[in-house]
């Protein structure tokens, strides 16, 4: 069985190991005493014959007990090592049946939880994590039900741990197996859902992550949900941003295009906690597919935000092209085709995540349209969303909501319609979203920003997988 | 006669002295088979004990070292 790959820190079941041992000491020490005392009986045998005819009757006796110490003495061992053998055995088959039951009931409760490990600095998926021995540190691979105990295990130090999920293994401490990061509880024994911020340099990404955190943790309990960091670390990196939002400062440029998880755990009465794995790269990431292939999240993902900032399509530059030229430091339009960073993504799947050329991405895509309180964008969208209620009549063309409706319709007004013919063709569940990450434009004032329309595209792509966040789009 | 009753005293003797060496053979014979089974018991014992303190001394579950 897998449970008994490498050698663990720990005190191993005696009949997986030790009993044998001890069988053939027993074994080879009873033996080597039978021919002690025999050659001693014969010894005594040899002496008291050359002696009067009691002496000769003396040495048929130590004759006789000679020759039934090597005669009973073999029958003896064979015998009792049989038994001995017997009883290692039967007790090896239980303790075998035993972690196997129980390591087969743990696995198949937590392929039903949908609980495994993903490390959110090296995004390697694991079924568990190493864990430390909380007295000794001594690491141990696989904690599981084994031979080294079917429900806890003894460490080398002496230190009892738990082998199974049941019994509370997760607050033990724990490392990725690759990368040696600390972990949680929460990496392992959790309901996960990953998903990317997508999206050229200066789209709004990190505004965006920032501001919808901070909606999550806002709003989290009025939907049930209490919601905190799985990591200090996240914690910090949230309260700086947050005291940069407050003060009216945007958020400085992210420059990691291989990006930590942004964890947030959410927990409701009576359900599994869920866990957020947001990853917000560096846009710089689309400009070389090379920083791409390391995204390894994209193997598992739950769904995709892509952020388009509007005053990167050709268009909207157009019309807006005097306002742009003043307010440019403060818009920081992205400079990467959004076309291109989407092509990237694809080419990505394809060249790394046996995505078929002709495939589809299964899971939940959100176009995000950020920015839209700038300039005159808001207006526009509001009117496009008008005009598609009103020609949908209840029933709209697409298949999408009238709101999606009138952002797809605007995309396309702006330039964009290589980009939505893009999104249609490669995206199985695709929606439309506007957003502002900031909630007005930038304008030096220290007055806070606030985000505006964040969370729907998060909830919808979270709720397409998980009944839990269903219909809080 | 006498030739005869000498005869007849001879075989007696011959026969007497033969049913004491029946016995005495018969006596060595039990004694030496007591003696094999004794033995054989007291081996049977030694072999027993050997095994139970070779059990005693090796058989015993992992400890922590110390």
């Amino acid at each position: 069985m897998s449970t008994e790959r490498s050698p663990q820190p720990a005190i191993r079941s005696y009949f997986f190991g030790k009993g044998y041992r001890d069988l053939w000491d027993t074994i080879r020490d009873s033996w080597l005493a039978n021919v002690a005392s025999a050659g001693a009986l014969f010894e005594k045998a040899g002496s008291a014959w050359p002696r009067d005819h009691l002496g000769k009757l003396l040495a048929v006796l130590f004759g006789s007990a000679g020759v039934a110490v090597m005669v009973f003495g073999t029958v003896f061992f064979a015998a009792f090592s049989l038994l001995h053998v017997s009883l290692l055995g039967l007790f090896f088959l239980l303790v075998y049946l035993g972690f196997s039951l129980v390591f087969l009931l743990e696995k198949a409760y937590l392929g039903i939880k949908g609980f495994f490990t993903v490390c959110p600095a090296c995004h390697e998926r694991m079924p568990l994590p190493e864990y430390l021995c909380p007295q000794c540190g001594a690491v141990h691979t696989r904690l599981i039900p084994s031979s080294w105990g079917i429900l806890n295990r003894t460490c080398q130090c002496g230190q009892r741990l738990p082998a199974t999920f049941f019994l509370g293994r997760g607050e033990l401490p724990s490392r990725c197996p690759e990368c040696q990061h600390l972990l949680q509880a929460g990496h392992t024994e959790s309901r996960k859902h990953f998903v990317p911020l997508y999206g050229g340099p200066a789209v709004g990404k990190t505004a965006f992550l920032c501001s919808a955190a901070s909606q999550l943790l806002q709003e989290g309990p009025a939907g049930g949900f209490e919601c905190g960091f799985l990591e200090e670390r996240t914690a910090q990196t949230f309260a700086a941003l947050h005291q940069d939002l407050a003060r009216g400062r945007t958020p400085d440029k992210t420059h990691d295009t291989l990006p930590r998880a942004f964890n947030l755990e959410m927990r409701r009465l009576g359900q599994d906690p869920r866990v957020l794995y947001l990853y917000d790269p560096a846009g710089e990431v689309f400009d070389r597919s090379d920083d791409l292939v390391l995204h390894k999240f994209q193997g598992y993902l739950s769904g995709l935000l892509f952020l388009v900032d509007p005053f990167s399509l050709p268009e909207v530059r157009r019309q807006h092209g005097g306002e742009l030229a003043l307010l440019e430091p403060h818009l920081r339009p992205s400079r990467l085709p959004v076309e291109d960073a989407l092509a990237r993504f694809f080419l990505n799947l394809e060249e790394n995540f046996e995505l078929a050329k002709t495939a589809k991405v299964r899971v939940p895509v959100a176009v995000v349209v950020n920015k839209i309180d700038a300039l005159a964008l808001e207006r526009e969208h509001e009117e496009a969303v008008a005009a598609a209620r009103a020609r949908a009549n209840g029933r709209p063309a697409t298949g999408l909501p009238p709101e999606d409706e009138g952002l797809r319709e605007l995309l396309i007004r702006w330039g964009a319609s290589d980009l939505v013919q893009q999104l249609e063709a490669r995206c199985a569940r695709l929606r439309y979203f506007a957003c502002s990450s900031l909630g007005r434009m930038p304008d030096g004032s220290s007055d806070p920003f606030a985000g505006r329309g964040v969370l729907p595209p998060l909830w919808w792509v979270l709720g397409s997988q998980d009944p839990a966040f269903f219909g809080r789009a | 006669m006498s030739d005869s009753a000498d005869a007849a005293g001879g075989c007696v003797t011959v026969v007497l002295a033969l049913a004491a060496i029946a016995i005495v053979i018969y006596l060595v014979f039990l004694a030496v088979q007591a003696m094999i089974v004794c033995g054989g018991i007291y081996g049977a014992a030694i072999a027993l004990k050997n095994y139970a303190l070779a059990f005693r001394r090796n058989v015993r579950p992992e400890r922590v070292p110390a």
